[in-house]
């Protein structure tokens, strides 16, 4: 029986419960369903898949040999790997093991909240996350909008938890993340309003329903009504050479939302521990993976329903809208690593290099020049300036590319740093 | 579902919601939690939006105020140099001046909502069950009744940008 069919059901019920009741359970069983059959599960094949793969890329022995507890190979007389599937049960042992720790000094009520806030944000995105007809908890009208609307509780819930870790690199980590997040967000808005305007709603189920039309490209029509079923229909080739352009920037946008590869600066390890959740252990830490990985299965569903036909496109081509936008997101970390990553290691690295220059001569400046009033009003505005090109630099050789990397990332964070360091070049 | 208590009940939550969290901003002894708290007083509003069926301005409300304006505010706050982390609300020399402005808005504001003869205005429905959807018509009326205002203010959202822009690269350095 379908989730649509439990919801028929529901007006015979109706006799014997007082009618808040009834809306206390419609609003709660799918929120329950949501969270314990999809946002868990999703979250830990997210982890299995990205420890694994990584794993074999990085000669970790680890996760892929880790044996599964009293589960006997008995031909190798040892527990049997079984896939590496014991690393997950062990990472989830150690978890909820670990102790509830708040750093001293920090903002207790906040620290403890925070994990909860950012995973609700990842929550509300799958309210109208389309996943078949009729599994949908809430098909509202201004779908699209709800979904970019509630990405920001997320961000809410990371800002409080670098501010209530009393500690610097949480607070660059939180920073970094948020300035890349509100400035990504545009884009992604953006590009989003593409199929947006070609369907005329913005509900996910007409958008699906849409994509099961016939599809004219300059002018010939391609394939008829079943066009879905082989991925013809889909919106990333109506209007043609638009959506192709959307899509991918749609894609980049959704990697840095999510802090994926080429913009994990936010958890930046080798320079800020692991950014906001520096002081988090135990089941508040798993909370944000748990929150992250949920927000990847989700970004990567509303981008194939925006663009590659959602659920509407038959069992082939379903399965590859599904894989295109997931697979590089949440199943193989590993494959993109390699793809994303080493393409833009070069640009990275120079960018730090060039930044670095860029701080000193700025240290110097700022050490000789007077603080004018309006000093925090444009710290504010310099922070979010992030989409806008870094001031001209001697030489200019660094191209564009590095300039983007450059103000996207390292360059705002290091302003707090920079004060630290006047003061102790003064005493 | 439409029926009366089911209406009632949320609506006065959300609003129980709303005026506790500001409350709590407002009174709040650190200048952090004011702004935090200002998350719940924010979606407590859309929730009310969404209760009196108008879906377009509770996402909207939630974009703007808790993606946007929190957002700016927070980072503000953190930011800032020197800012007391806790601070007694206000000096007793302020008190007057607050007291005078406050009860004018609040004077102002009542005012406003009870000459209003709400059920007579075109836009507002009686049925609260009857809910149809509003992104279209709010579409339709700002490029139509309400184009010259709309105009405006995107000019002044454009000319904003641009000075925050020129403001943020700093000098000609």
């Amino acid at each position: 029986m379908s989730l649509s069919g439990l919801f028929e059901q529901i007006p015979y019920w109706s006799e014997y419960v007082p009618s808040f009741v009834q809306m206390l359970v419609i609003a709660f069983v799918p929120a329950l369903l949501v969270v314990l059959g999809v946002l868990t599960p999703v979250g830990i094949m997210g982890v299995y898949a990205e420890r694994r793969w990584s794993a074999m890329m990085q000669d970790r022995l680890g996760p892929n040999r880790v044996g599964v507890p009293f589960i006997q190979d008995y031909s190798k007389h040892r527990w049997a790997r079984m896939f590496g599937l014991g690393q997950g049960l062990a990472d989830g042992v150690k978890l909820l093991s670990k102790e509830d720790f708040v750093p001293p000094g920090g903002d207790k009520f906040l620290f403890l909240i925070a994990p909860l806030v950012a995973f609700a944000g990842a929550l509300g995105l799958f309210v109208a996350l389309p996943m078949s007809q009729g599994l949908i908890a809430a098909d509202v009208n201004v779908g699209v909008f709800y979904l970019l609307a509630v990405g920001a509780v997320e961000i809410i819930g990371v800002l409080m938890a670098g501010w209530a870790s009393n500690n610097k690199w949480s607070l660059l980590g939180s920073m970094r993340e948020v300035a890349q997040v509100v400035a990504y967000e545009i884009p992604m808005a953006m590009t989003a309003l593409c199929p947006v305007l070609l369907v005329g709603s913005l509900q996910m189920g007409a958008i699906v329903a849409h994509q099961q039309t016939a599809l004219e490209v300059w002018g010939v029509t391609i394939g008829g009504d079943g066009a879905a079923q082989w991925g013809l229909g889909w919106n990333i080739w109506r209007a043609f050479p638009v959506n192709v352009v959307a899509f991918v920037i749609f894609y980049v946008c959704c990697l840095a939302n999510l802090k994926r590869a080429p913009f994990d600066l936010p958890e930046a390890e080798s320079e800020l521990v692991s950014g906001f959740l520096t002081e988090y252990s135990g089941m508040r830490w798993s909370l944000f993976f748990l929150a992250e990985y949920g927000a990847m299965f989700a970004l990567s569903g509303i981008a194939a329903t925006l663009f590659l036909g959602g659920w509407g496109s038959g069992p082939v081509f379903g399965a590859l809208s599904a894989v295109l936008p997931t697979e590089p997101l949440t199943v193989a970390p590993g494959v993109q690593f390699s793809w994303v990553t080493v393409g833009h290691r070069r640009v990275l690295v120079e960018g730090r290099r060039a930044d670095a220059a860029h701080d000193q001569r700025a240290l110097d400046a700022a050490a000789s020049a007077p603080r004018s009033g309006h000093e925090p009003l444009l710290q504010v505005l310099r922070a979010l300036r992030l989409g806008l090109p870094a001031p001209q630099r001697a030489g200019g050789s660094d191209g564009e590319l590095t300039r983007w990397a450059t103000s996207a990332t390292s360059c705002r964070a290091s302003r707090p740093l920079r004060r630290v360091s006047r003061s102790r070049a003064r005493t | 579902m439409g029926d009366g208590i089911g209406i009632q009940l949320a609506f006065f939550s959300c609003a129980a919601v709303a005026i506790g969290s500001a409350l709590l901003a407002a009174t709040a002894r650190k200048i952090v939690h004011s702004a935090f708290s200002l998350l719940a007083t924010f979606f407590g509003v859309a929730g009310i939006y969404a209760v009196l069926g108008s879906d377009f301005m509770a996402v909207a409300q939630v974009v703007v105020y808790v993606g946007g304006i929190l957002v700016l505010l927070v980072f503000g706050v953190l930011m800032t140099d020197r800012v007391p982390d806790e601070f007694r609300v206000i000096a007793p020399r302020r008190y007057v001046p607050a007291v005078i402005a406050a009860t004018l808005t609040f004077v102002g504001l009542a005012w406003a909502i009870t000459g209003t003869a709400w059920m007579r205005l075109p836009h507002v429905k009686v049925d609260p069950g009857a809910f149809e959807p509003t992104t279209a018509a709010i579409g339709r009326s700002l490029l139509t009744d309400y184009l010259l205002p709309f105009e405006f203010a995107s000019i002044l959202l454009l000319v904003v940008l641009v000075g925050a822009a020129r403001v943020a690269r700093g000098g000609t350095r």
